[in-house]
């Protein structure tokens, strides 16, 4: 039994995760990101004291290669064979849920049958006959409430015994019916070759020709004569389209979901006595999803995700970043006082501790904004959230379910970043991914606030306003160009389940905050931790300069690259190495200008009209709003493309976008006689 | 027969054919939207919201378009 595989395979909502939770406990392995994407969860089991592994497939409703969940799963189920297949079966909708089931049989894959969720079956008065399901389908079936691990024991018991048995294969025949069955035996005695190669009796090889299965057309070009075989295939459409009145695939779908109708109602009876008209999802829908209120419902839940999530997020980063401080000041007066040289201490205090500092101050406001997602994405509402949202969404070419990152993006870009793993499709994520960047962060803040206050006064307020709305403008600007350009394709047509709602589980909640923010922690950590090491080491060095000075590799730097900032209205070198600094968190802007600036206990506010005019002052914040974002949104941004190159890409992009906009802003400013 | 999209809220309709290319009609026939089957408009619109046993889904504006449908005969 040790080395064998198990898949875990079910409709998206079916409580999959749960029972993968349950079964593997924490030991599993996260291939890539965690979550809601087509990555591939692996986890291990000890059944009768072996090792098994199992494999978390996506959530598909069906076989086929329609979505990139779908392709995965398909091609694993199809190529790798897993030793046993572990189905997760909703209870309460089970007619859906036995398509998928009647797919895997008919391709004769070995399967144990988790029927989930029976309590909430009951409570609709739905019974279910399982010694029947198991008779009419040749699988064992197992009654599981994964939520609260009920059945977990003896599912893991039936899985020991049948993994032991060598387990035959068998095909479940699908009846097509007295128009189709002749067809599909006609074609079968064609496709021998086409079998072979896609190891499936020729019934079977016949069947996903004729569904126009991908994979089923390209291997039908490698055979012998895949033209003799295309013209059997349009004939036989043709024929079907004339006495049925639609095409073959469509027609062979039809059929087996008339056979999964006629083994539900042969295995559910129900009580019609319990039978609602408007079950309580459907009540609250009628609310949730009303033309007139169902916008503002998700304005008000968004703002209240945002809202909680920096109330609770601030307080708890602030005090983490306060404890890391203090540390950092002990260690300095110790290392002080030890005579330990000024080099050293300054790398253990600002390298060290300052680079892990960058990092952990991040992790309260990923765990506790994934917690709520979480408790959205549970409870059933994000679902909802973006069918409301999708038509505006879609005006801007992205998917109903970008606006919650885009909104989180106003407080952090990196958990919001890191949000747009709810985006299924890689078009709709890719686009949210490069937009993100120029919404302005709470970081951002500071700077605004320095020279708005500065130089605008009284209206300070509405300059700070109108480079949020600048911002947006760039960010839809940006999307409509990238969705026409380098991620063609149709925009957002989705079709997406909306299940039931159901009450949040705090531990399912707690779990997948704690993943993602520990994951953050160590994948993105190590590359923040490396940038504030680069950077400090730029600003110490050549030895005995003063951190950061002019005469320091960044002040070097900031010299070198002033002049490409002289169109903006700023090309001096302090504006650029405080940009330089920028890049480990936007607002050291403002403390970098101060040091720099501010000298012989001046105030920095007094000093700043001495090197900027207003109207450069206003290029200076497009220019911090826009430009390459920090370099912990650097690294999410990477962890989630997995891509250096998109992440050359945005990064060159981003602060192309910003030099041309600060540029245009200062030049046509100067052109219009402003100063 | 209708589309999807002219079609009335709220009363059990059935699907007489769905129209657009191979992978779009099988995306929708392996989600149960075959000829013959009962669908439910619970909210009209774009995106739109239909009722399927026990299942809601979302659809698109341009999904809907493809599915025709008759009101169902008793």
């Amino acid at each position: 039994m040790a080395g064998k595989v198990i898949a875990l395979a079910g409709n998206p909502n079916t409580g999959k995760t749960s029972l993968f939770n349950a079964l593997t406990g924490s030991r599993q392995k996260v291939g890539n990101w965690p979550g809601v994407t087509v990555e591939r969860k692996e986890g291990r089991l000890t059944l009768e004291g072996k090792d098994v592994a199992v494999v978390d497939l996506p959530g598909i409703y069906s076989l086929g290669a329609a979505s990139a969940d779908e392709q995965i799963a398909s091609d694993y189920l199809l190529a790798e064979r897993p030793d046993l297949v572990l189905v997760v079966v909703d209870a309460s909708n089970l007619e859906r849920s036995l398509y998928l089931v009647v797919q895997l049989r008919e391709i004769g894959l070995p399967l144990v049958v988790a029927l989930n969720m029976g309590d909430v079956a009951q409570a609709r008065g739905l019974q279910i006959d399982q010694k029947a399901l198991e008779d009419l389908l040749g699988v064992t079936v197992v009654p599981t409430l994964a939520a609260s691990g009920k059945g977990v024991m003896a599912l893991k018991g039936r899985l020991a015994s049948l993994l032991d048995q060598d387990l035959s294969t068998e095909f479940l025949e699908v009846p097509y019916g007295p128009q189709l069955s002749p067809i599909v035996d006609g074609l079968a005695d064609l496709v021998g070759d086409l079998a072979r190669e896609l190891s499936l009796p020729p019934r079977l090889a016949a069947i996903r020709l004729g569904e126009e299965d991908e994979a089923a057309l390209a291997a039908l070009e490698r055979t012998q004569a895949p033209w003799l075989i295309r013209r059997e295939l349009d004939e036989a459409a043709a024929e079907v389209e004339a006495s049925l009145g639609y095409d073959l695939q469509t027609a062979l779908i039809e059929r087996r979901w008339a056979f999964v109708s006629s083994l539900a109602a042969r295995v559910v009876s129900r009580d019609k006595t319990v039978r609602e008209a408007l079950t309580p999802s459907d009540r609250i829908d009628r609310v949730v999803t009303h033309r007139l209120l169902g916008l503002p419902l998700v304005l008000l839940a968004a703002w209240a995700v945002f809202k909680v999530t920096f109330f609770l997020g601030d307080p708890a980063a602030d005090g983490l970043d306060g404890l890391l401080s203090g540390l950092g000041e002990s260690l300095a007066f110790w290392l002080d006082g030890v005579g330990a040289s000024p080099l050293l201490s300054s790398f253990l205090v600002d390298g060290v501790i300052g680079g892990v500092g960058s990092v952990v101050v991040f992790f309260p406001h990923i765990f506790f904004l994934f917690a709520f997602i979480a408790v959205l994405e549970d409870s059933g509402y994000m679902a909802r959230g973006a069918f409301v949202m999708d038509r505006i969404m879609r005006l801007l070419g992205l998917h109903g379910k970008s606006f919650m990152p885009l909104l989180v993006g106003f407080g952090c870009n990196v958990p919001s970043i890191m949000a747009t793993r709810i985006l299924e499709r890689r078009r709709d994520r890719m686009i949210t991914l490069l937009v993100l960047p120029f919404i302005s962060c709470s970081a951002r803040l500071p700077v605004f606030l320095l020279f708005a206050g500065t130089f605008f006064g009284a209206r300070a307020g509405t300059v700070i306003f109108s480079l949020y709305l600048l911002g947006i403008a760039v960010a839809v600007i940006a999307a409509k160009i990238l969705g026409s350009t380098l991620f063609q394709g149709e925009s957002s047509q989705f079709v997406m389940e909306l299940p039931p709602y159901h009450l949040p589980r705090p531990k399912a909640v707690l779990r997948s905050a704690w993943e993602r923010g520990s994951l953050f922690l160590r994948k993105a950590g190590t590359f923040i931790f490396l940038a504030v090491i680069v950077v400090w080491v730029l600003a110490s060095l050549p030895l005995g300069v003063e951190y950061g000075s002019a005469e320091s590799y960044i002040g070097r730097l900031g010299a070198m690259t002033a002049g490409f900032f002289a169109p903006a209205g700023f090309g001096f070198w302090q504006a650029a190495v405080a940009l330089l600094f920028g890049f480990l968190a936007k607002e050291v802007v403002v403390g970098t200008l101060g040091t720099l600036l501010a000298v012989d206990g001046v105030n920095l506010v007094q000093v700043l009209p001495q090197y900027f005019s207003p109207l450069s002052a206003y290029a200076f914040m497009v220019m911090a709003l826009l430009y390459v974002p920090c370099a912990a949104v650097v690294a999410a941004f990477r962890e989630e493309t997995k891509s250096w190159r998109w992440t050359a890409f945005m990064v060159l992009y981003t602060t192309a976008v910003a030099w041309g906009l600060s540029v245009a802003v200062y030049q046509v400013g100067r052109l219009l006689g402003l100063s | 027969m209708c589309p999807l999209t002219a079609a009335p809220e709220g009363v059990p309709l059935q699907v007489a054919s769905l129209g657009g290319g191979g992978s779009f009609r099988k995306r929708l026939a392996d989600l149960g939207i075959v000829p013959g089957a009962t669908i439910t408009l619970v909210r009209s619109g774009a995106p739109l919201l239909l009722a399927l046993g026990e299942s809601r889904f979302a659809l698109g504006g341009g999904m809907a378009h493809k599915i025709f449908v008759l009101p169902e005969k008793h």
